[in-house]
């Protein structure tokens, strides 16, 4: 008895070059979406960053308690150190005080941003706040009754740059 | 696992990419939006009450108010209010840590009555709409009117 094998004529799986034309097809694929996930996500952590990061945070307390203190001060006096360092105003402790009888001191000690708040006679410090810290720079301007300020907070990995005016509301 | 478990398994895992990836560009997208409508307004108020703090002078000059601290300079802005009287038009170039972001404004004002007087400032930006409604090349703009005391 004769026995012949027959090699089936029906491919039951891929070729080589099949395989590796498959992988290389996938590897590129592979890389494409690769580089749009990484650049989506450096997009995503810039765009957190600029909106939730500490010092963009910090900025947002500096803004409003600088308008804040300027604007419930008086108009009649402002104080600026000559080299714009520091600016002290004035205001009246409640509504029932006849005279201005309180001030309000921006400086920088430090990195740190503080507000001194004290009685004018005799002169006494009450409290003293500190706003915010990582600061590089702070000056302080004054435009006849409005009071200018640029603020640079820097943490090391990110710098946020505040000018803010604000002018005094009371007389 | 055979190959259309497969396949399903890479399709549902595509689609969540997808999703995510439309999520963060759409969050980033509006997030820039809000930032710089945010600085707009920043800037108006900031030129508004500077402006004010000189009791909204005729004479009032951004440049050498607030020169020194943004980069201002002469230029051209949109459109002042109807009845009010343009003081200048002002570029400003705005770095807040992540880019400059350029805004044209325009100063005006008008005398309300005696001793009272308007102050308005008109903040504009490019827009960075990408909805496909035409409004691509408008700039969007922000308008704020303070009044002062001009003795």
């Amino acid at each position: 008895m004769i026995i012949t094998q027959k090699r089936s004529r029906a491919r039951k799986g891929f070729t080589l070059v099949e395989l590796m034309i498959a992988t290389v097809i996938l590897v590129i694929v592979g890389l494409a979406i690769g580089v749009v996930v990484v650049d989506g996500q450096t997009t995503w952590n810039t765009m957190y960053d600029r909106i939730n990061s500490d010092v963009v945070t910090d900025s947002y307390v500096v803004r409003k308690k600088f308008d804040a203190v300027i604007r419930n001060a008086s108009s009649s006096k402002l104080i600026l150190a000559g080299d714009g360092s520091w600016i002290e105003v004035y205001y009246y402790a409640d509504a029932s005080s006849t005279v201005v009888d309180r001030y309000a001191r921006f400086y920088v000690s430090g990195s740190d941003l503080n507000v001194e708040y004290g009685q004018l006679s005799p002169r006494a410090t009450i409290d003293v706040e500190t706003v915010c810290g990582n600061v590089s720079e702070c000056t302080f301007k004054q435009a006849g009754t409005s009071a200018q300020m640029k603020l640079i907070l820097d943490n090391g990995t990110q710098s946020q740059t505040i000018v803010t005016s604000a002018v005094a509301h009371n007389k | 696992m055979t190959l259309a478990e497969t396949m399903v398994a890479i399709t549902i895992l595509l689609i969540a990419l997808i999703g995510t990836s439309t999520f963060r560009y759409n969050a980033t997208l509006d997030g820039r939006k809000a930032d710089a409508q945010t600085t707009a307004a920043r800037i108006a108020l900031m030129f508004c009450e500077s402006w004010q703090g000189i009791n909204g002078d005729k004479t009032y000059d951004p440049v050498n108010h607030l020169g020194s601290d943004l980069k201002v300079a002469k230029g051209t802005g949109p459109a002042n209010p109807d009845d009010f009287t343009p003081l200048g038009s002002y570029t400003v170039a705005f770095d807040d840590g992540a880019g400059v972001d350029n805004y044209t404004m325009t100063l005006s004002w008008k005398d309300v009555k005696p001793g009272l007087r308007a102050l308005n400032v008109i903040v504009a930006w490019a827009s960075r709409e990408h909805e496909g409604d035409g409004n691509d090349a408008i700039d969007k703009s922000f308008s704020l009117t303070v009044y002062s005391q001009t003795y």
